[in-house]
């Protein structure tokens, strides 16, 4: 019943709308930035290539779907096709399909030294009818031509196709033999890597964007997820301080029962509140950038940079990462709640909060920064041993302070 | 009488003694470390010797040091620079704003009115050879940011939640020690928020002096500067990236400003801007009794202003919004030159800070007298 009773305590209706207001604004500024730049809606990068190729063909894409997939060349070279003979820029300069093309492509390049100006005019027109950024040479002089045009979709279906074949037969190799010469790894890491290119798991289909987008989406939330937290939990044993309620308690000896109870409903508190947020802030992100399609794919891919620790499904891997987040936010929960035993009032509460947040937010950027990547400085292991510690200290030194409630003087 | 008890309440809470020193701990653990730059510091020391006016005589001091890698570097780097001030036209970066932003109407006719006076500011540096000059040479993007982009946008930060929990604490201080019935009973008494809200201010900015006297200092010992105090901030080496003008352009100032008298501007206006959040807490304080909230509400009001620009883009709310005191602590690096994409006029913080500190201070007048009306209980 006092556990009940704290709990109302800690959910009230103005630090809920407090939350819930922070949040939004925070959702705007921050978490929506990482939703809005996620590559989708083109060929070009490789985020709905990878939702493509998943459709087709499952989790991965072995030797005979690669084979299939090598079929769509000629689909997206007809829409290449079809796109040029209607624009007037190619058929003006004599290009009718996309054969022209790449031999007018092919002998601009040759002719590096005698290049016409009219040739090098036309080469700047065809460009800007592709979208694209081009950079030449005039005088002696790097000039910049950037398009005023979309590129079309056929184009970057054709840019991203050709991408993703040349990863899937031998860049992701020579990428990972690369990254094992030319990065200063340690014995392990090597190993693992090593692992990893001969294991086979590296036919998984997953966008090395989606990765990204998430662990950095993951940081943000994460420092949300702490401001709740220590929002929501940190006034409660200081209001009954502040109001001197907590001497009428522990006047008795089951009074003096309360903080546990406090404590427990702290941490109750903290889970339901990052339950809430997970649920709600992972959901849109889940639902904006499709990334639903890949729970079961590897998130070691041919398609992605970098590789990983561990050889886990990317759906895994997200609830890796939302269990770090649960942690911190026990953890900030822990740490919120022995501040607030030891502050007079909301004043000297806050003045101690914001460092503790300070430090939270420093923590979680720190622990999700390339989360489970190989890559110099980004021990996994030291990054575990360092949360499972915190977390450890949190809760040990909130156990403590309950502990000693029972026999310290009040007064 | 009053103002003397109420500062020396503050200044002498244990709280803002804690919380000052660490803030200090983060910056000299955080903020400053990463600033090291050994080739800058190279240049500081050369600067001490050859100057840092760039030229035949520079290049000729420096042939003169001790020969090394850094010494022959630095020859390079400096060698055959030529003003990049020397027929500089702005008008291509308003054109690649309005292109790229599609603006219209009001807001065109201020960006190309924006660069088009910047175009004198341009000519003027061209005159007097302003970008001839060393600062840090090719590291100097990286040392001007480290400084002025990280360090000093920390500090401000730092001293805006200072100014806002320091006017908090004094404002709650008679809720909490249960004396407001008694203190507010009186008409007299009333008047003491006048004097808790100076009190709040003056320590706020003591505050501000100690935190950033304190980290400059540090950040000073670590990062010697040489004779580049003198050097200018619109040397050749200092560049703006600008991703809507597609390429990286010179750090234009209004004004002609050294290393020095440009970081003693900035110091003014981040005092001004503390002044700002002060002001804003105490509006807040007064209209809400609990602390706790109080904060929180300051919070959500600077998240808030932050959210207008983005949510309106190019219009004109975003532009104003641009004005704020959260977004002019967020455009910190950009202080004294055009400001960029989302800045419709000229000395955009000059203007922010004034306007701010116009509209906040009115709040605080209009909030003072409300509270002398209100009920207490």
């Amino acid at each position: 019943m006092a556990l009940i009773h704290e709990l109302k305590k800690i959910w009230n209706v103005k630090t809920l709308i407090i939350i819930f207001v922070l949040s939004g604004l925070y959702f705007i500024i921050a978490l929506n930035s990482s939703i809005q730049s996620y590559p989708s809606g083109t060929w070009l990068f490789d985020a709905d290539i990878a939702v493509y190729l998943t459709e087709n063909y499952g989790a991965t894409l072995e030797q005979d779907e690669f084979e299939d997939f090598l079929k769509l060349k000629e689909v997206i070279i007809f829409e290449l096709d079809s796109f040029i003979s209607s624009n007037a820029v190619f058929t003006g300069a004599g290009i009718y399909d996309f054969q022209d093309y790449e031999n007018f492509r092919d002998d601009f390049h040759s002719r590096y030294d005698t290049r016409s100006e009219a040739s090098m005019n036309l080469w700047i027109a065809i460009s800007n009818e592709w979208g694209e950024i081009l950079r030449i040479q005039i005088d002696g002089e790097w000039v910049d031509f950037v398009s005023d045009k979309e590129a079309p979709a056929a184009y970057t279906r054709y840019i991203g196709f050709n991408n993703v074949t040349a990863m899937y037969e031998y860049q992701w190799e020579e990428n990972i033999n690369s990254f094992i010469l030319h990065t200063p790894l340690g014995k392990t890491e090597t190993k693992r890597v090593l692992e990893i290119r001969d294991s086979g798991e590296m036919s998984a289909i997953l966008s090395g964007h989606l990765v990204l987008h998430t662990w950095q989406y993951a940081q943000n939330l994460a420092l949300l997820v702490v401001l709740a937290v220590f929002i929501l939990v940190s006034p409660l044993v200081t209001i009954d301080k502040a109001v001197k309620v907590n001497l009428l308690q522990y006047s008795s000896m089951t009074g003096r029962k309360i903080l546990k109870k406090q404590f427990a409903a702290v941490i109750i508190s903290a889970i339901g509140i990052t339950t809430l947020l997970l649920l709600c802030f992972a959901g849109i992100f889940y639902m904006a950038t499709g990334a639903r399609d890949f729970l079961m794919s590897g998130i070691n891919s041919f398609m992605s940079f970098p590789y990983h620790w561990l050889s886990v499904t990317y759906g895994q891997y997200c609830l890796l990462i939302a269990g770090v987040i649960y942690l911190l936010s026990v953890a900030s929960a822990a740490i919120a709640f022995v501040l607030s035993r030891f502050s007079q009032n909301l004043i000297t509460l806050i003045f101690k909060v914001i460092p503790s947040f300070a430090a939270a937010v420093l923590l979680s950027l720190w622990l999700l920064d390339e989360f489970l990547g190989i890559y110099v400085g980004g021990d996994v292991f030291f990054k575990a041993f360092s949360l499972s510690i915190i977390f450890a200290a949190a809760i040990g030194i909130a156990i403590f302070a309950v502990k000693r409630e029972k026999k310290t003087d009040l007064i | 009488m009053l103002f003397r008890l109420e500062l020396k309440k503050i200044l002498l809470s244990p709280m803002l003694i804690v919380f000052l020193a660490l803030c200090l701990g983060f910056n000299l653990l955080i903020a400053i470390p990463g600033a090291y730059d050994e080739y800058a510091s190279f240049v500081a020391g050369a600067s001490k010797t050859a100057g840092y006016k760039l030229g035949a005589q520079f290049e000729e001091k420096i042939r003169k040091l001790e020969a090394d890698e850094m010494r022959d570097y630095l020859a390079e780097d400096t060698a055959g620079k030529t003003d990049v001030f020397d027929g500089y036209d702005t008008a291509y970066i308003a054109d690649a704003y309005i292109r790229r932003l599609n603006l219209s109407g009001y807001a065109a006719e201020a960006m190309r009115g924006k660069y088009a006076a910047l175009q004198n500011a341009a000519d003027d540096k061209a005159f007097t050879d302003e970008s001839l000059t060393v600062y840090f040479a090719s590291s100097t993007p990286d040392k001007h940011f480290g400084l002025h982009g990280i360090t000093m946008r920390v500090l401000i930060a730092q001293c805006g939640i200072l100014a806002a929990l320091v006017m908090l604490l004094s404002l709650g201080y008679e809720h909490m020690s249960r004396t407001s019935l008694t203190v507010y009973a009186a008409k007299t008494g009333r008047n003491i928020l006048r004097h808790k809200m100076l009190a709040s201010i003056s320590a706020a900015l003591i505050a501000f002096a100690v935190l950033i006297g304190l980290t400059l200092l540090a950040y000073f010992q670590i990062n010697d500067y040489g004779n580049i105090w003198k050097s200018s901030v619109s040397s050749i080496y200092n560049v703006i990236d600008d991703l809507l003008v597609g390429a990286s352009r010179p750090f234009l100032t209004w004004q002609s400003y050294t290393v020095l008298t440009y970081l003693l501007a900035v110091l003014c206006i981040a005092a001004f801007l503390t002044v700002c959040f002060s002001f804003m807490a105490f509006v807040i304080g007064v209209w809400v009794k609990n602390s706790y909230v109080g904060f929180l509400l300051f919070l959500i009001t600077n998240a808030g202003c932050l959210v207008i620009a983005i949510m309106f883009g190019a219009r004109l709310p975003a532009y104003l919004s641009m004005l704020t005191p959260a977004w002019l602590w967020l455009k910190q690096p950009l202080w004294f030159t055009d400001g960029g994409a989302d800045i419709l006029w000229k000395n955009f913080e000059i203007l922010g800070v004034c306007a701010s500190l116009i509209l906040l201070a009115g709040l605080c007048v209009f909030s003072a007298k409300m509270f002398k009306k209100r009920d207490i209980i």
